[in-house]
Formats: C-alpha cells, sequence, structure tokens
C-alpha cells in the first residue's frame, strides 16, 4: 500500500510506483478518491487491510479531512498500518529538497496537524528523507530489497500454530486504572474511558503455547500517538480529596514513565525502595538500562511476567497513548501494539 | 515561655530559618511550639519503624487531612492550654482548589497559596497520586526557591528521585553535626506539582493575612464560607464571633450571584455562629458585648426567617446550638433548638441526651427521664453496631479495629452522663426502687467513679437510711480525685451526723413527690 497526499505528489507517487514494480512488488495506490467521503474513507483503510506493508510518502501537505472527521485520510491510513501492525516504511521530503512550489505547503491548522503527524512518524523505525522523486526511488527500491530479505526469513503474519506473543488486551478494566483521587471521563463523542492526569497500566505478557520457538522480548516502548495540545472545559475535573490520604507508604512502583505531549520520557524502575535505588532507561525502550532485559519466553514454558507502572500526562491536553513490544521468534523481528489509551491533563 | 523556634533549633546546632516574605509570623507561643515539635521530628529520625517493613504494611490507618487535623486537635486540644497559648489558637486544614474535598473540611485556594501559608512544623500532605505522606515543613526559602522539610524517615521518603511519579528530585542533607539528623529539601515548582493540603496552627488573624495578601479571595465565596466554616470547627463554637464575619460575606457573595441554594447554605451557617456568638458573648458580662451579633441576627432572621434556618441546620450545629444556649442559661432556647434536632434526628442519641440535660435544668424531670431512656437506648443499639463492625476487620487491620474501639470508648462516655441523669430524675421523681437500679447502673458501668455512690446515698437518706447513705458516701468519697467534690461530700457527711439531716441539694425531694417502696 503506498499512501501520500495525491495533488502535491503526483510525480513521487509514480516513483514509488516504479521503484516497487523494480524490486517485483505491486502496489495498492488509490489515484482516485471516490465520489463519497464515506466511501473514501472506507477504501482507503480497506486497502491496507489488504496490504502487507505500508509505504508512506509525506511532504507539506497534511491532506484531506473528510467532514466531520478529526484526522486526514492519510493520517488514517498510517493509523490503520500501525494498528494491524504491518511493517511501515515511512519517507519524509527533506529540507534540502528543491523545486518545493509554495501552493504545495499547507499552512494554518493542517500545518499544525501534519506537525504533530512527523513528530511521530520519526519515531519510526524505517524513516527515510528524499530530495527529489529520483532520490525518492532509489530510496524505496533499497528499503524494499532490505524489506524483503527479512520478510524471506519471517513467517507470514502469525499462522495459526506458530509461536507468538500473547499480551493481554488493555481493554479490561483491570489493566488501565486511574491515579488515585483522579476521575475518569466517559464524554460524549470520546473514548469510552478518558483517563484524567495519567494512568495505571499492566500487562500480562505469555508464550501463546503453540509452536516450537521461544519467544524474546527485548523492547518496549510507550508511543504517544497523537497528542492534543491545551485545555478543554468540557474533560474539566477535580480530584477527590478523601482519595489522597496520609497513607505514608510507598507503594512499589514498577515503572514511571513521564509524558509531555509528544515527548516520552525515560522510564525508571523502582528497583528497591526501601533502599532507594532505581534504573534509568537509556532510550525509549524501557528495558533498555545499565542491567538490561529481556524476557524470554521457552516454546514449552507456562512462564506469565507481569508487568505494571505508571504513567503520568504532564503536559496539558488530551493524549491517545499506546505500549509497542518488540520481540523476536526464531530471530525474526516482530511487533505487537497494545489499545491506545486515552488520557487528558489539565495540571 | 517565649523561646522563638530559632533558639531551640539552634540549641540542636540546625541552622535559624530565614524570615520569608511570605506568610507572616505567628504569636511567638504557637512559634515556640512548632520549634519544639520540629526539634521532636529532627531527633526522632530513625528511630520510628517505617510503617512499610512491616509484615503486612496495609492497610495502614487512611487518614485524610481532616481526619488528621480532629486527630491532632483530639490529642492537642488548645482549649486545655489557654494560659499557654492564645486563646483563639486553632488548626486550620488547607488544600489545593483542585482537590474536591467539603468545604467544612479544608479551605480550597490556589495551589501556589500554599506555597504562601506554608510554615514551620505545618503537616504537609504530599502525593504523586500513587503514594501519598504527610511530613513536617521546616521552612521556606523563598530566594532559593526551595522548601524544607523534616520527617522521620528522610532516607526513605517517596520524594527521592527515581522513587515518586511526579518526577521530584528531593535532596536530603545533613542538618546538624549528627549525621543521621537529615533535611530534606524541594524546589517551589515541585512542591506545587505534588501538595495536596496542610494543617497549620494559628490564630484567626492567619485568614485576616491571606486576605489581605490575596485581595481576590475576599470575593470568592468557597474560601469566605469555608473561612467561616473552619472557625466553627473550634471546640464548642468559641470562635463563632470571628466566624461570623466571614459566613456573612459569603451569604453576601451569594446573594449579590442570585444564587439562592448558595445562599441559604450560608444563611444557615451564620445563624448558627451569630445565635453561637451571642451565648459566648454573655458568658463575658458584657452586656454590650452580644449586641452587634443580635442586631446581625435579627437581621438574617427577618429576612430567612428561623424556621427555614434551622431547617437546613445540620445535627451537630443544631446540637452546638443547644449546648452554647444551654451554658449560657438560656434553657427555654436550647430547647427549642434541641426541640428542632429531635424532630429532625430522631434516631440519634446526641439531641436526646442534650435535651434530657436541659429538661433537668427546667425541673421537667419526667421528659428528663424519658429522654435519657431513649438516649440510653439509642446509646446501647449504637455500642452494638460499632462492636459488630469492630470484631469484622481483617485481623491484619488493627488500626480500623483500634478506631472503632476509641470510637466504642466515646459512646460508653456518654452512657456514663445518661445513667447518671436517668437516676437522677428517677430520684427527682421519688421513683427511689427504679433510682437504686438505675444508680447500681451506673456503679457497674463506672466502678472506680463516685457518682454512682452519691446517688445511693441520696436514695437511702430520702428512704431514712442515714447509716447506708454514710457508708455510700464514704465509699464515694473514697473514689473521688477532685478535692472541691470531695469537700462537699465531706460536708454531707457531716451533715447526715448532726440532725436534721440535709439531703444533698441536687436532689432534694419535691413536695408531694411519690416514693416507692
Amino acid at each position: 500500500m503506498v499512501s501520500s497526499t495525491v495533488r502535491d505528489l503526483a510525480e513521487h507517487r509514480d516513483a514509488v510506483l516504479q521503484a516497487c514494480l523494480e524490486v517485483g512488488v505491486f502496489p495498492r495506490m488509490m489515484e482516485h478518491l471516490p465520489a463519497s467521503d464515506a466511501e473514501a474513507v472506507c477504501v482507503s483503510t480497506e486497502m491496507v487491510d489488504q496490504s502487507e506493508l505500508y509505504i508512506g510518502v509525506f511532504a507539506h501537505r497534511y491532506g484531506y479531512v473528510p467532514p466531520g472527521a478529526t484526522r486526514s485520510v492519510t493520517e488514517m491510513e498510517y493509523e490503520r498500518a500501525v494498528q494491524r501492525c504491518i511493517p511501515r516504511l515511512i519517507f519524509l521530503m527533506s529540507d534540502d529538497y528543491r523545486g518545493l512550489r509554495a501552493s504545495d505547503v499547507e499552512t494554518g491548522a493542517g500545518a499544525e496537524r501534519l506537525k504533530a503527524l512527523k513528530s511521530r512518524l520519526q519515531t519510526e523505525r524505517v524513516v527515510r528523507y528524499f530530495t527529489s522523486p529520483e532520490d525518492l526511488r532509489a530510496n524505496v527500491v533499497e528499503a524494499l530489497v532490505k524489506y524483503m530479505a527479512t520478510a524471506e526469513r519471517t513467517p507470514s503474519g502469525s499462522p495459526a500454530g506458530s509461536s507468538d506473543l500473547n499480551v493481554s488486551s488493555l481493554d479490561s478494566p483491570r489493566r488501565l486504572t486511574p491515579l488515585d483521587g483522579h476521575p475518569v471521563l466517559a464524554p460524549p463523542g470520546g473514548p469510552p474511558r478518558l483517563f484524567t492526569g495519567g494512568v495505571h497500566v499492566s500487562f500480562t505478557l505469555a508464550h501463546n503455547g503453540e509452536g516450537k520457538h521461544s519467544i524474546n522480548l527485548h523492547a518496549m516502548e510507550l508511543e504517544a500517538v497523537r497528542f492534543t495540545s491545551g485545555l478543554r472545559p468540557e474533560y474539566a475535573y477535580e480530584l477527590e480529596g478523601t482519595s489522597l490520604i496520609g497513607a505514608g507508604i510507598a507503594r512499589p512502583h514498577v515503572f514511571t514513565v513521564m509524558v509531555f505531549g509528544n515527548r516520552v520520557m525515560p522510564a525508571r524502575w523502582v528497583i528497591d525502595s526501601k533502599l532507594g535505588t532505581f534504573r534509568e532507561a537509556k532510550s525509549a525502550n524501557f528495558f533498555d538500562t545499565d542491567d538490561p532485559r529481556i524476557l524470554t519466553f521457552p516454546a514449552d514454558g507456562a512462564d506469565i511476567e507481569e508487568i505494571k507502572g505508571t504513567v503520568m500526562a504532564c503536559e496539558q491536553g488530551l493524549y491517545e497513548l499506546r505500549f509497542v513490544f518488540h520481540y523476536s521468534v526464531a530471530g525474526v523481528d516482530r511487533q505487537r501494539a497494545s489499545e491506545v489509551a486515552h488520557v487528558y491533563s489539565d495540571e | 515561655m517565649s523561646t522563638p523556634t530559632s533558639e531551640y533549633l539552634s540549641g540542636l546546632a540546625i541552622p535559624t530559618p530565614p524570615r520569608r516574605a511570605g506568610r507572616p509570623r505567628r504569636d511567638p507561643r504557637i512559634e515556640q511550639l512548632a520549634g519544639t515539635i520540629l526539634a521532636f521530628e529532627a531527633l526522632s529520625q530513625g528511630l520510628m519503624d517505617y510503617a512499610g517493613d512491616t509484615q503486612n504494611p496495609r492497610p495502614v490507618r487512611p487518614r485524610s487531612l481532616y481526619d488528621l487535623k480532629k486527630w491532632i486537635a483530639d490529642y492537642f486540644p488548645y482549649a486545655n492550654y489557654r494560659v499557654a497559648f492564645p486563646d483563639t489558637t486553632l488548626y486550620f486544614a488547607f488544600c489545593s482548589n483542585k482537590v474536591k474535598l467539603p468545604l467544612d473540611q479544608a479551605v480550597p485556594v490556589p495551589r501556589e497559596d500554599l506555597w504562601w501559608l506554608a510554615a514551620p512544623n505545618d503537616m504537609l500532605l504530599v502525593s504523586d497520586r500513587l503514594t501519598h505522606h504527610y511530613t513536617s515543613v521546616w521552612y521556606v526559602d523563598d530566594d532559593a526557591g526551595r522548601i524544607h522539610l523534616l520527617d522521620p524517615w528522610p532516607d526513605r521518603i517517596f520524594l527521592k528521585k527515581g522513587l515518586n511519579a511526579a518526577g521530584v528530585e528531593a535532596r536530603v542533607e545533613s542538618v546538624t553535626s549528627d549525621a543521621r539528623h537529615k533535611r530534606i529539601s524541594i524546589t517551589r515548582e515541585e512542591f506545587l506539582r505534588v501538595t495536596v493540603g496542610l494543617l497549620t496552627r494559628d490564630t484567626p488573624e492567619l485568614l485576616e493575612n491571606y486576605l489581605a495578601a490575596h485581595s481576590d479571595a475576599r470575593e470568592r465565596f468557597e474560601v469566605r464560607l469555608a473561612f467561616g466554616l473552619a472557625l466553627m470547627d473550634a471546640e464548642q463554637y468559641v470562635l463563632a464571633r470571628f466566624a461570623a464575619v466571614h459566613l456573612e460575606a459569603a451569604l453576601r457573595l451569594a446573594e449579590a450571584a442570585g444564587e439562592a441554594e448558595r445562599a441559604q447554605d450560608a444563611a444557615a451557617r451564620l445563624h448558627v455562629a451569630l445565635v453561637s456568638a451571642i451565648h459566648h458573648q454573655r458568658w463575658s458580662k458584657d452586656d454590650l458585648a452580644p449586641r452587634p451579633f443580635q442586631d446581625a441576627l435579627r437581621h438574617l432572621t427577618a429576612r430567612y426567617g428561623e424556621d427555614r434556618l434551622l431547617a437546613g441546620a445540620w445535627l451537630r450545629e443544631l446540637c452546638g446550638l443547644g449546648n452554647a444556649a444551654g451554658l449560657s442559661g438560656a434553657h427555654d432556647e436550647a430547647l427549642r433548638f434541641l426541640e428542632a434536632a429531635v424532630s429532625r434526628f430522631p434516631d440519634e442519641e446526641e439531641p436526646y441526651r442534650l435535651r434530657a440535660k436541659v429538661r433537668m435544668s427546667l425541673g421537667d424531670h419526667e421528659g428528663a427521664l424519658d429522654d435519657a431512656t431513649r438516649a440510653l437506648a439509642l446509646n446501647a443499639a449504637g455500642i452494638r453496631a460499632l462492636e459488630a463492625r469492630r470484631d469484622s476487620w481483617h485481623p491484619d487491620d488493627r488500626f480500623s479495629r483500634e478506631d472503632d474501639q476509641a470510637r466504642i470508648g466515646g459512646l460508653r462516655n456518654r452512657r456514663f452522663d445518661e445513667l447518671d441523669m436517668r437516676a437522677a430524675a428517677l430520684i427527682a421523681l421519688r421513683r427511689l426502687v427504679d433510682a437504686r437500679a438505675a444508680a447500681g447502673e451506673l456503679m457497674a458501668h463506672a466502678p472506680a467513679s463516685s457518682d454512682g455512690y452519691a446517688k445511693l446515698a441520696s436514695i437511702e437518706h430520702l428512704l431514712g437510711n442515714d447509716a447506708a447513705a454514710a457508708s455510700h458516701l464514704r465509699e464515694a468519697r473514697g473514689r473521688e480525685q477532685n478535692p472541691r467534690q470531695r469537700a462537699l461530700i465531706d460536708a454531707m457527711l457531716a451533715s447526715l451526723q448532726a440532725p436534721p439531716a440535709v439531703a444533698p441539694s441536687a436532689e432534694a425531694p419535691g413536695a408531694g413527690s411519690e416514693v416507692h417502696p
């Protein structure tokens, strides 16, 4: 699936098409929007659903936002690919790009949204910058060749009977719980559970019991899928004072991670609250500490690992957050994303 | 007596806190107490077991800001130390206005104002929304933008880097030459992030100082109402005269905003304050003292009507009004308030107990007996319910058990009072057989008390058994701790041995009274 805005990137889409054909990949592309907006959204997400790989090309336009929607069709396509956890190759127009027309640069609200989207895209594993359609073509060819080399070693998806990682769903009420004294909102037309200030989270991880391969979980990241800055009067909330009591005992903090808008700070793990020791991650990977962790789930084991922690939303605004687990099965990297948790903070 | 905090602290080689621009210093006697307690905090570091180290650290005794305020007030009632502290010393609870607490429990203020308020020995409730902890303020260093705290467990404080979810990185530094004594400090910004509220000792002057420094608060209904309620939280409404000013302001603000429900609420609270203030001023024996409050009360009742005002009063307020009126000798007025309390809260013990006292004072012994009997029945039911709850707590939850046991102790104290009144009413009604049984019950309830024996002595005397009466009086004297009461018993004993006998005046028989055989 090749996803991009169309009007400003016609030449570039053609370059991507050529690159795909060059390496023997047949791309799905939507060159003409269907008659209705509803149909446009439906067709585009269906195309992502039918694809094994997502190629996103982004320049300086946010793209068409259907009436009543809050996101462009292009962002919806990316979102769908993320939800499906299919591999994603991202190509961003470089600041050195020559021949950019003023009409191809969006301004106003669209520009702001594009900025937020780009900052999120930059957290993807494969992000490349192109300076011309020819450069884009070369970049796509190179990325596709690498991808195909990996894919040949990778079982397609997770077919029945093969080893895979089971991650508990965040939709369970026990897995996401509010901070002490913080209400959980259910705004009309909004997410069913909107946590305030932050959220306590817990996962159980286990081998799916199928296949013969062990699983190595080597990375866990928190991703700010979306952040909309600012106060929302309709979400105004108060803390329940009777829940904030002087109990005097530090509960075991398994991990704590603070998020400032789109910026996710390094996670901290409390090792021993008695001795006052903790470890701080050195990168976005929660396990990347001075004592790096890799959780191994043997094929014949019944090990269940529970990971608990707290996410604190430290900048005023509305957050969509999810965790991404990176693991390998038979030497092949995979990733799994949690459901999105919605948090609003006005503190 | 007036040693300032700094002298106490310097005696411990603790650096003297710098003066700050925020909240003015309090009366030296209060500052002195703060210094004493801070010295204790510093010296006790590391000596107390950390609750989290016990085998089963949870559940611990949960204490909200208000719970802690009442708990400290119970342990240190300023009323008992009137000479050592200003008459008007009181504990105040302030909370961030982001935190929802009933206005009669804490004064909601902007978080920034908690920084202004923080003073030595204030109890600070800090929370990262996961762990919550009370700690003591040592001093605020405005210049450095840091607040210094003293805590019994400085090495364990969750405000240290990495141990909290709020990103706070407290400094832990040595505070005296003894390396065990440590202080904790956090920045102003960190303080604002984690502070939920604080408890402080001061006089009503604090509220005036606060309003002088934060003039916008003068026009905030919540602040003025909460100020009034905080002052009405003093024992027996002794600070009602200060509370009335704020409650009147709250009423004015609600009326100006056209908020009828809030106005009605403020009016009901103001009514209680004004009535209480009038009765307290009567104690002062200054005829002019109650006048301003009487005028304000007339104005208020003309607008809202006493029935409506009483209908909006809380149980504790109606009882407090009855008590205040009774203490100033306005028994008819006390009765009116307590009638309202009984009518609105017929299943509560306290209004019956208080009305029994008033009825006794008014000579309505039948009425007093009925009320005391009803109060005793409700008391017994209350004790049974609390005992059942006490026994139902999880075996590890000793704090909840102890709390309920303390409540049962409170009910048993009331029971003594009610048994005493029932016996006295029966004696006054000359139902001496029943009175003897009631006195026996009183003695069984409190064997170490002199009251039951004194009652028995009265009964025997009325029955003409002076030898038995003298024997009971001697028992009573042996149990009596109060020298004045002992002297009274001695006088009674002397009168029994020197006919004609003089019966104890409180239980003197009336003409035509019925004496049961």
